[in-house]
């Protein structure tokens, strides 16, 4: 064991920035983040307080209503994103290579422009006198403060994730539908196949582990979401667009409540664990990572 | 057709923002002026001509680019480790190191924020840079990408008395440029838009980075104006829109490389 250690030196070398830099940033940090989850920061000191963290974030209808915003973010959003790159990608996948990179980089322009424009762009198109507004009252339909509504604060925020989100999964599945031999579609269309039989019966299967990656991808992506929440609405108004990373990071920082805000982020990793878990389970053998 | 109206509304935002910015700032919203009848400029010269707008630019630069460069040459390092050698602990490193990247950052908040704080790094670079030298991602890819380099290179240049660091450098490094090329490009987008951190620690406006300082000037002006708050957030993607159409070649294929295949 020794000698071979010994004889592997270099190696070990190698692996030395990365290792101190996840010793020092990320381990050390986990085990705090646990560490200060039972204490509480009271006038620059932390006082042990046990369970009442957690017990104060269990009893809290505000902390509740972010998880129940965390998992409606999640659910309107991924089966959007899901089905509409789907289809998107379907079309895109057989143009010409020109046009098909073209597309392809267009969809993935919200995610490499910087989330502050975007978000500041939507703000501006959201507001009461924006530009939204100004079209949907043209056909006759009444508008509204939509990130000032608490009615539509949340889905407004949704509708920017979607946006945002949707390039990595249209290069995906038009890598993977391109993949799809030709032969498949024409053999289908002489049997007098229709557009969406050859979606369901061709395409889909085949593009299977793509969509469960994504799927598992897309989840743990949206519950971790907030800078969208943060520079939209900052959660408001009245919490009704808040998400569980939003409200951490609110705790922590404009309320400097930095033990509360360590047992909100344990209670997310927790969430998040589960739902790698569960996914990784019922998804075993279909995806290749 | 579909197809025209999804990209209609897909470029709308940005459309939209380049037409308001480039309106005479008279801090009125005019939804009517979706074709401009004129073009100005003046926004942007106020933009440019702010005190610590050139050191803004240096700032989200500096950090972004310290931050590439030192993960892709960590991940490079560690990745071959993880492909080509067979070490004690190896396995369980490599595991616990894809373990972590289902964590959420937001966990690690605050004991990053006060630990950076006891370090004395807040509002410095290195207080910017060293956390986000984090990239689990980065050091999987890499070993997926050095793992399909044939043994035969490794060995062929080991037979020739290479050492590691030469093979390193005169041999994986260059098979593997493909990989690092998107390593870099991924790193770059997400150190470049990691805005909460830079929220937390930055604390001056001359350490602002460029979106950080943009976003500012939603607070900071006293009676709102809508065009030059629009050519500010024009200007904090203008670094990251310049490599996007640099290196777009590479985004769609590293995308799927870092998708599935890998």
């Amino acid at each position: 064991m020794w000698s071979k250690i010994k004889k592997e030196k270099v190696s070990y070398f190698l692996l030395l920035p990365t290792f101190v830099i996840y010793t020092l940033f990320f381990i050390y940090p986990l085990i705090r983040a646990i560490f200060y989850s039972f204490y509480e920061y009271i006038g620059r000191n932390f006082v042990y307080v046990g369970l009442e963290n957690y017990i104060s974030l269990l009893q809290s209808k505000i902390f509740i209503k972010t998880i129940i915003n965390t998992c409606l973010l999640c659910i309107g959003t991924v089966p959007i994103v899901l089905i509409s790159s789907i289809l998107i990608a379907n079309y895109i996948a057989r143009k010409r290579r020109k046009i098909r990179s073209l597309l392809m980089a267009m969809f993935y322009l919200p995610g490499v422009t910087s989330i502050v424009t975007i978000c500041i762009a939507w703000k501006w198109i959201y507001h009461s006198k924006g530009i939204l507004n100004y079209v949907i009252n043209l056909a006759g339909i009444e508008g509204t403060n939509w990130l000032g509504n608490p009615k539509t604060a949340l889905v407004s925020v949704m509708a920017v994730l979607i946006y945002i989100c949707i390039g990595y999964p249209v290069i995906l599945f038009t890598a993977a539908i391109g993949n799809i031999p030709l032969s498949l579609y024409e053999v289908a269309e002489i049997e007098g196949a229709t557009y969406w039989q050859k979606l369901w019966y061709i395409t889909l299967p085949l593009i299977k582990p793509t969509t469960f990656y994504l799927v598992v991808i897309l989840t743990i992506s949206t519950f971790r979401a907030f800078i969208y929440v943060i520079l939209l609405t900052g959660g408001g108004p009245y919490y009704s667009s808040s998400v569980i990373a939003s409200y951490l990071a609110d705790v922590a920082f404009q309320y400097s409540k930095f033990g509360l805000a360590s047992a909100i982020g344990v209670i997310l990793l927790l969430i998040i664990v589960i739902l790698t878990i569960i996914q990784y389970k019922f998804f075993r053998g279909e995806v290749e990572y | 057709m579909l197809i025209m109206i999804v990209t209609i509304i897909f470029l709308f935002p940005f459309y939209w923002m380049v037409v308001v910015s480039t309106q005479e700032g008279t801090g009125l919203y005019r939804a009517e002026n979706i074709l401009p009848r004129e073009i100005n400029l003046a926004n942007y010269a106020r933009l440019i001509n702010m005190r610590y707008f050139l050191r803004w630019n240096f700032n989200s630069m500096f950090t972004s680019l310290t931050t590439v460069i030192l993960t892709c040459i960590f991940c490079t390092m560690a990745g071959y480790v993880f492909a080509k050698k067979d070490i004690p602990g190896g396995n369980i490193i490599f595991w616990s190191l894809l373990i972590t990247m289902t964590i959420p950052s937001q966990t690690l908040l605050v004991p990053l924020f006060i630990l950076i704080k006891d370090l004395k790094m807040s509002n410095t670079y290195q207080g910017l840079i060293l956390p986000s030298l984090v990239r689990p991602f980065g050091v999987f890819l890499m070993k997926q990408i050095i793992s399909t380099i044939p043994n035969d290179f490794v060995d062929a240049a080991k037979i020739d008395g290479a050492s590691e660091f030469q093979i390193l450098r005169h041999v994986i490094v260059p098979l593997a440029k493909s990989g690092i090329i998107v390593l870099a490009i991924f790193t770059f987008i997400s150190a470049y838009n990691d805005y909460f951190w830079q929220l937390i620690i930055i604390s001056t406006p001359e350490m602002k980075t460029l979106p950080l300082a943009m976003a500012g000037l939603q607070e900071d002006e006293q009676c709102l104006n809508i065009n030059f708050l629009m050519a500010g957030a024009v200007m904090a993607s203008v670094p990251m829109i310049a490599i996007y159409i640099f290196l777009q070649r590479y985004f769609t294929q590293g995308i799927t490389i870092g998708g599935i295949k890998g």
